[in-house]
């Protein structure tokens, strides 16, 4: 009868895994069997049985009781058996001979590999108890443990084992190598892979790498995380959605990964209202044969996101909470001292402006050298008016130094026989980084996802998803803000000294403060009913799912005037929306989606396993978008059309699209070694004319397991190589990313005119564009080869592959035609250009004993690259500008710096640089200004026939592109304490400023612009080798002189940023426990706190254009908790 | 359960047969029109024409001609002249989709059902634009291709040189003449195109096209060219003889004139053919705050221009050149004082004067300037109606145009200049003035006194309206623009009235260094005065300078430092953008460039 009792130790042993609270429980039984009842207690509740030297008698009872502990149930069991019980800490019982103690005796031992090297290390538990030991240098342990307890012994890279002890003192224990993460299953297209099974190029993380960072969207926790998922963030907007990318530039037409979140596609805006707590795991298929099941939507990569599900069948309950303060990032450092900035100002304008006439600066002198006269005086030139002096640093004055952030979320999740559930929700909160009237987000989210098994073969599940997000800005900041913020100038005061706004407070934070706000209000509700019906159990399925998303963004907005005084006693002006108007607008999509697909999977034989899946895909997307503007409200505090009284505008738009797709997979796996696998797909769009509208895309990959051949196992053990598989790929996909739904219909905008006719702004039609008769699927051909090993116990991992990418049939302009043609050229299926590019992901990862305790560490580094060139392109001139056969793609022309001109001697000798003067300047060089090598050797600075072949002086000189994106995860945990530090970067890129992006050029661009500090290095006769050549107004405004791109102003846009560095500490479980928590875990994380950056300007490498929400550094705090 | 499980099965195989149908992947715009079901109606064609009316110019400043005085630096004109002006960087020649759009229409209006006058009325107006397009076009390079239908994009004709000359004013005219037959002569409140508006472009394009090859023997076509002279005058009397027009006159004078330009409405106007409307309540403004006082001034060249109030030229007075500002603006044309802001004009309305900018040049342009406050509301926001024709400017094409086909008599004059003049009560003009010798000096070659006095009244009647451009280029008279234009006179450094008080408002200094000229002056005159330097305190130049170092006419050291030149006959056309003479070799420039 023993060895009925150890077979009820490995039953409940199966489903007590995640038992603890000392709940209570309820029973009501007739005449049930002792041992049934026994496995029922302790189904049901956190306690784990041991049985020693015990037969359970056959016997039965009756027991009802409502709500009653474990202890006092057990007792009424066993009453009037010979058996008893003892408790013992860690929640185990021991089931005893009446009469019997219990006593917890020293077991020692000796742990060592299949070869017979000890182990050092390995972790030794009690099951159930949260007692422990490690192996010393000789592989040596000792625990104290009840008898008949069980030990698991787990080490990295061997697979864990269960021993029970069953009265033995000494044991000898033999772990097998095991192949850790290779045993993962990967979410794959349509289903899900073992990864040492996978051919294709694939990579998965799990959604705990995003957990616990003050992050406001997945998009912010996944940069980085993944080899070429190349995600870029353009500001620091929490509404901003995020660039997905994978693999490098992906066609001229543009086009990103298709993303699906549980098999549904989103759109990135999708992505970015999505709770980041819900995620179970993200994939990244990158290669035709991977994502080619998705077929025309997917040649530039696959992000499947799956989401969790009740796994556990305990209740559990999870709580976290994070309250953050974000302090502002990088923001331009400007000039304020108001005779400096005049002066310069001046200087920069002269002799185009007298632009602070000497009378005015002389005010500015005194006041710089005595900041206690007034700011605001009357202007000495024009008595009606103001003349301002201050010293406002409007960039800072804009913005808060700090703002919070706060998210709370909770999951109940639990499992059984017959159902499993997952609940959760999000209260997302982020008030935004304005000091006027600031911007304000809120965003909430309710999942409910359960899975149901009707019977052995059918199974029906529903997962639905509410999101709802408010946000309320000012209307000024979508229009101008950004770029006017860095134009007024510092002299500008916020307000009069009669306290009205000036008008450039007005025209700034007057319009955010007072001025009108957008308010938005998105709520979105996706259901997916999903259904599988085995017809032959395990070997075939038929599955099926359903999804609609309907999503309504309602849109209120309004603007009014403000008010502000530019001088002495002046009748009130007003800036902003005059008049005033209100708006109501109504954005709906409708979406749904379909599939049904069977899976055939059977091994035959020993050796032969197949797959096969096919099925098939539709999809309808219908948007619609109304606005409704009405001018003339009656009450500003009363925003509506209902109560404005002057012109009504309206607009309406409605666009959709469909796709279908049949689509199948085929697999075939021999001993674990040979991999093989066919993927294809037939895909119809309606944005391609009928003729042209279907394609078909297939792809085939295989797979190598070396270390899986019996030749090469001896090799393998001694280099320590424990696993190591080649794959390759190839495939073509299809590209249907053309942004317009109707683009092969020549269609007529309309809509109000400017101008008054006989008392209205009628309506007009305007022409079509020239629209090709011909369009269809751009086609992406990629091969891939990648290799997987695993090193010395599998603690190090090396994942590598590099491809090549050709996109052809590209949708562009067409050669481009003299300008008499009159409208833009026709996009036809017309160029191609191929990329080429790899990436690489290391990681380590390792046990050690430290101060007695475990330590469990990784350390992470991934690296990737790609270049892409043109191969065909119709530009038979080979004009500049526009593509040319060969152009590498992101690459930048421009001269060649040769300094400042010194002297007039060498003013007059040099080559005429009339061609690339500023125009505003007259095309005209001073002594001071800009020199460029004369290349060519023409004689002239010019740009030849701005053609490949005659490009003046003009060379290649640098690449814009983000090259060698890596980043860096180190993490490690030990005695309760966390810690990950991840730095992200990209390790070589170029950026020459653009013309007027005064953030970087300043007083260069615009004389308007503030003096930014890093424009005060500039050339003067005592300061001859300055960064800047002398002050200058409008050079940089327009592609000439110091904005046509050249050698000595290029930028090193390279950076490294510590994304995120997060400690935690999770308190001990013996402790946590008394108060019934499983876990309680508080931490604090901060991102974006450091970055090295070779700009010259303070502008953030990642969001170079300057004028943009500015980026913050997030810090913040929090705790998980669960029960 | 067996049984669920297959009628599941077999309604997961019926949904996806039924979704296969084949209609679904058709799917067709909803909310934006095909040219398939548009332009089939007479009101389908009125709804395309009013996109065409964003083309129609609007004009209230003359900044690229001598009746400035510091041109825009970022001019076409001021580059030209400087030789900055070249293939490789030239920008134009971009503007082919206004043509195409107005082709797209003509291409497409002959399926139109309906009233068959009232579609003719709408390709009229059409074609009206057409010859505003090309106008410009001949005006700006002369030999232009013409293209009377929208491009495909693999037309031989894309890759075609240039038409002649010849073709495209005659294209030009049939366009006017189809337009003026059909347009019809409805006129609402003259904010849309009726025939008056093809019969007014006519008369400008007529006359201009006469006089260019009477006076460009490089084009070649003198004999051709008294052709569009009398098609000029026919059109300026289509208009006369309709008696639907008249000269604003009710005896206010120089109010009369003022009011054509500084009004909320024009509507019910009698002298305006056109105008365009600005409301705020309906969201529309004009930038017409920006003519006094902003960037630029009128010049001194056009100061001269004007007659003394008793008709004499002010050239004639005696020390006329060394005149102040005050002195200057004294018994004038009472159009000058509506054209120059004169001493004491108040902008706010409430007395106080504006003070005017010496670096700028110190004659600044008041006409089109909104006198109402509230009209004044911002950039982009000024409310008042701006005319686009007007019938003084067809009573002056009257008589130039007979003026030059020599066929003018006393009766025309009165009928038309001497309108003009009587408005404003100058006296009346007569046939055969002596030739005024400063004038006859400005435009070289010309020696009949009546064609020089009617070049005065139109300069001084039209300026800021945007022709003097036009009319500099027709009557080849660039070496205008070779002059560096200047401002007022200045008699002596130190301080000066420029708003006829009696107290001195600005001060012209030498530099920050050396404010000795205003050191006796009383402190409370002195604490109001604003101060302009010629030299910054480093003995840097600033922008403007004085003839004669310590006095004189104000200069702009611009022009000092880099003088103008006008290459003659080059200049009179624009070179084309490197770029399109590359992708398309049979387009050649021409004239020297």
């Amino acid at each position: 009868m023993k060895m009925i009792s150890v077979l009820l130790l490995a039953a409940i042993m199966q489903v007590s895994a995640n038992g603890y609270s000392q709940e209570k429980i309820s029973l009501d039984y007739a005449n049930i069997n002792i041992k049934k009842l026994l496995t029922l207690v302790s189904r049901k509740s956190d306690y784990t049985f041991l049985y020693r030297n015990v037969t359970i008698p056959d016997k039965t009872v009756n027991i009802r009781v409502k709500d009653a502990y474990v202890l006092d149930v057990l007792e009424e069991t066993l009453a009037g058996t010979n058996l008893s019980f003892k408790e013992l800490s860690g929640k185990l019982i021991v089931i005893t001979p009446a009469g019997e103690s219990v006593v917890a005796k020293p077991i020692s031992g000796i742990v060592s590999s299949e070869d017979g090297t000890p182990l050092i290390g390995v972790t030794v538990m009690v099951k159930g108890t949260s007692k422990g030991a490690q192996t010393d240098a000789t592989g040596r342990f000792t625990i104290e443990a009840p008898e008949n307890a069980i030990l698991i012994f787990s080490y990295i890279g061997h697979e864990s084992q269960e021993v029970l002890t069953n009265g033995e003192t000494n044991l000898r224990i033999t772990l097998k190598a095991g192949s850790s993460g290779l045993t993962e299953v990967v979410v794959v297209g349509y289903g899900a892979q073992k990864k040492v099974n996978l051919s294709g190029a694939v990579d998965m993380v799990s959604g705990k790498e995003l957990q616990n960072r003050p992050i406001n969207n997945i998009a912010n926790g996944l940069q980085g995380l993944l080899p070429n998922l190349n995600i870029t963030i353009g500001n620091g907007r929490v509404t901003s959605n995020a660039a997905f990318n994978v693999r490098g530039y992906t066609s001229l037409t543009g086009g990103g990964p298709f993303i699906l979140v549980d098999n549904v596609p989103a759109s990135p805006d999708e992505l970015n209202r999505l709770n980041p707590a819900d995620i179970e795991n993200i994939t990244v298929l990158k290669d035709a044969s991977a994502a080619a099941i998705y077929g025309a939507r997917a040649a530039f990569g696959v992000v499947l996101i799956t989401t969790k599900s009740g796994t556990s069948d305990r209740l559990s309950i999870s709580v976290n909470t994070n309250y953050a303060l974000r302090n502002l990032g990088s923001v331009p450092a400007i000039v304020t001292d108001p005779y400096m900035t005049m002066d310069y100002k001046h200087r920069a304008a002269t002799p185009l402006y007298n632009l602070y006439p000497d009378a005015v600066r002389e005010y500015a002198k005194k006041r710089s050298a005595d900041p206690s006269l007034p700011a605001v005086i009357v202007d000495p030139t024009d008595a009606t008016k103001y003349a301002y002096y201050g010293t406002t640093d409007w960039l800072h004055e804009a913005y808060k130094n700090s703002a919070p952030t706060s998210t709370t979320n909770f999951s109940v999740s639990k499992r059984n026989e017959k159902v499993s559930y997952y609940l959760s929700g999000e209260y997302f909160r982020y008030e935004g980084q304005l000091k006027y009237g600031n911007d304000i987000m809120n965003r909430y989210n309710l999942r409910a996802k359960v899975n149901y098994e009707l019977s052995d073969r059918l199974k029906l599940g529903a997962n639905t998803t509410f999101s709802s997000r408010d946000y309320d800005a000012p209307v000024f900041l979508d229009d101008n803000f950004f770029h006017n913020l860095n134009r007024t100038p510092a002299l500008s005061v916020l307000r009069n000294p009669d306290n009205s706004w000036t008008s450039d407070g007005a025209s700034l934070f007057g319009r955010l403060q007072e001025g009108g706000r957008t308010k938005n209000y998105i709520n979105e509700y996706t259901a997916t009913l999903n259904g599988e019906l085995n017809i032959i159990k395990d070997v075939w399925d038929l599955k099926g799912d359903a999804t609609i998303r309907r999503t309504n963004n309602t849109i209120n907005a309004f603007d009014v005037p403000i008010p502000y005084n530019n001088g002495p006693n002046q009748p009130v002006k007003y800036t902003g929306a005059n008049p005033s108007y209100a708006r109501t607008g109504l954005d709906a999509a409708r979406y749904n989606v379909f599939n049904v697909y069977t899976d055939f999977h059977k091994t035959f034989g020993k050796y032969h396993s197949v797959q096969a899946l096919a099925g098939f895909n539709q999809e309808y997307r219908y948007d619609e978008s109304s606005r409704t503007t009405r001018q003339g409200l009656i009450s500003t505090s009363l925003p509506t059309p209902q109560l404005a009284t002057g012109t009504i505008t309206q607009s309406q738009t409605i666009t959709d699209w469909a796709v279908q797709g049949l689509f199948y997979r085929l697999n075939y796996i021999y001993n674990d070694k040979y991999l093989l696998e066919l993927n294809g797909r037939y895909d119809g769009t309606s944005r391609f004319p009928s003729k042209d509208r279907w394609g078909f895309f297939p792809s085939v990959s295989a797979g190598w397991v070396v270390t899986g051949e019996d030749f090469f196992k001896p090799i393998a053990q001694r280099i320590r190589l424990d696993f190591l598989k080649f794959r390759g790929s190839y495939g073509s996909l299809g590209n249907q990313a053309i942004p317009q739904s109707y683009a092969y219909i020549p269609t007529m905008s309309s809509g109000q005119i400017g101008q008054i006719l006989d008392g209205t702004r009628p309506m007009m039609v305007n022409q079509p564009g020239a629209v090709s008769s011909s369009l269809t699927w751009e086609k992406i051909q990629t091969r891939n080869f990648g290799v997987n090993m695993a090193w010395l116990n599998n603690r190090l991992t090396i994942d590598a592959d590099i491809f090549t990418r050709e996109t052809k049939d590209m949708l562009v302009k067409s050669k481009t035609l003299p300008a008499v043609f009159g409208t833009g050229e026709p996009q036809q299926n017309a160029a191609s250009l191929k990329t080429k590019g790899w990436e690489l992901s290391l990681k380590w990862s390792d046990d050690v004993n430290v101060g007695g305790s475990p330590l469990s560490y990784s350390a992470r580094f991934i690296l990737a690259d790609s270049r892409a060139y043109i191969t065909n392109y119709d530009n038979p001139t080979r004009l500049i500008g526009d593509r040319y056969v060969g152009e590498e793609i992101g690459e930048i022309w421009g001269f060649q710096s040769a300094g400042f001109f010194q002297s007039e001697e060498e003013l007059k000798n040099w080559p005429d640089q009339t061609d690339v003067g500023s125009d505003d300047q007259k095309n005209k060089f001073y002594v001071g200004d800009l020199k460029f090598a004369d290349v060519n050797g023409d004689k002239k600075i010019g740009y030849g026939k701005n053609t490949v072949d005659d490009p003046g002086d003009r060379r290649i000189i640098g690449n814009n592109r983000i090259r060698m994106p890596y980043s860096i995860d180190l993490s490690g945990d030990w005695k309760g304490f966390d810690l990950r530090v991840f730095f992200q970067g990209v390790g070589k890129r170029d950026w020459y400023p653009n013309p007027s992006n005064h953030y970087f050029w300043g007083v260069y661009a615009q004389p308007w612009a503030n003096v930014q500090v890093h424009n005060l290095d500039a050339w003067t006769p005592e300061n001859p080798n300055g960064y800047y050549p002398r002050l200058k107004a409008y050079i940089a405004e327009d592609a000439s002189e110091l904005g046509a791109p050249q050698t000595g102003y290029l930028q090193n846009a390279a950076y490294l940023r510590l994304k995120n560095v997060t400690v935690g500490y999770t308190l001990p479980a013996s402790f946590t426990r008394k108060a019934r928590i499983e876990r309680l875990r508080f931490y604090f994380s901060a991102e974006n706190i450091w970055t090295r950056s070779h700009l010259k300007a303070k502008i953030d490498p990642e969001g170079l254009d300057g004028s943009v929400y500015p980026f913050q550094q997030t810090y913040s705090g929090g705790l998980n908790l669960n029960f | 359960m067996k049984k669920i499980s297959i009628y599941i099965c077999f309604g997961m195989v019926a949904a996806a047969a039924v979704s296969c149908k084949k209609n679904f992947l058709d799917r067709y715009p909803k909310t934006e029109v095909t040219k398939e079901v548009f332009f089939n109606t007479p009101q389908d064609l009125e709804t395309y024409t009013n996109g065409l009316y964003g083309q129609q110019a609007i004009v209230y400043q003359d900044i690229e001609s001598d009746n400035t005085s510091n041109y825009q630096a970022a001019g076409y004109v001021d580059a030209l002249v400087r030789g900055t002006i070249k293939p490789e960087t030239v920008g134009g020649w971009n503007d082919w989709g206004n043509l195409r759009r107005i082709n797209f229409m003509l291409a497409n209006a002959g399926k139109a059902q309906g009233d068959a006058v009232a579609i003719r009325h709408f390709i009229g107006i059409a074609r009206y634009f057409r010859a505003m397009f090309y106008f410009t076009k001949l005006r700006d390079f002369s030999d232009v291709p013409w293209y009377g239908k929208p491009l495909a994009t693999d037309d031989a004709d894309l890759y075609k040189g240039r038409d002649t000359r010849a073709l495209i004013a005659d294209s030009i005219l049939a366009d006017l003449n189809f337009a003026v037959e059909n347009i019809k002569p409805d006129e609402g409140n003259r904010t849309r195109i009726s025939k008056w508006t093809a019969l007014a472009l006519l008369s400008r394009f007529g006359l201009f096209e006469g006089t260019f090859r009477k006076y460009h023997p490089e084009v070649n076509l003198a004999s051709d060219a008294n052709r569009f002279l009398e098609r000029s005058v026919w059109a300026a009397e289509q208009i006369m003889s309709s008696n639907r027009f008249t000269i604003n006159n009710t005896g206010k004078g120089g109010e009369d004139y003022r009011v054509l330009f500084c009004s909320p409405s024009l509507s019910g106007m009698k002298e305006v053919i056109m105008w365009a409307d600005y409301q705020q309540a309906l969201g529309g403004g004009n930038n017409t705050h920006t003519v006094l006082g902003y960037q630029w001034a009128l010049s001194n060249s056009l100061a001269e221009t004007y007659l003394m109030k008793d008709g004499t030229p002010f050239t004639a007075q005696p020390g006329y050149a060394t005149k102040t500002l005050l002195e200057v603006l004294k018994d004038r044309d009472p159009r000058m004082n509506e054209t120059f802001a004169s001493p004491g004009f108040s902008p706010n309305q409430d007395g106080r004067p504006y003070v005017t900018k010496p670096t700028i040049g110190g004659y600044d342009q008041v006409k089109f300037y909104p006198r109402v406050p509230a009209q004044r509301q911002g950039w982009e926001l000024n409310f008042t109606a701006l005319p686009i024709y007007r019938y003084a400017e067809v009573l002056l094409n009257l008589a130039e145009a007979k003026a030059e086909l020599g066929t003018i008599t006393l009766t025309d004059l009165n009928n038309t200049v001497n309108l003009l003049r009587a408005r404003v009560q100058m006296p009346a003009m007569t046939l055969a003035p002596a030739a005024d010798p400063v004038l006859a000096a400005q435009y070289p070659g010309v020696t009949n006194g009546l064609l020089l006095e009617l070049r005065r009244e139109r300069r001084v009647e039209l300026a800021c309206e945007g022709q003097r451009f036009n009319d500099i280029m027709r009557w080849k008279a660039g070496k205008r623009l070779q002059d560096a234009q200047g401002g007022m006179y200045v008699p002596a450094l130190g301080a000066m009235d420029v708003t006829g008080d009696g107290v001195q408002d600005i001060a012209i200094l030498a530099s920050p260094n050396d404010e000795s000229p205003i050191a006796g002056l009383p402190d409370d005159v002195k604490k109001n005065l604003t101060k302009f330097y010629l030299k910054d305190a480093a003995g840097k130049d600033n922008n403007i300078y004085l003839t004669n170092g310590t006095s004189g006419r104000i200069m702009f050291t611009s022009d000092r430092d880099q003088p103008r030149t006008f290459l003659e006959p080059k200049y009179y056309y624009r070179p084309l953008p490197q770029q399109q003479t590359v992708l398309n070799p049979a387009l050649k420039q021409i004239f020297g460039w």
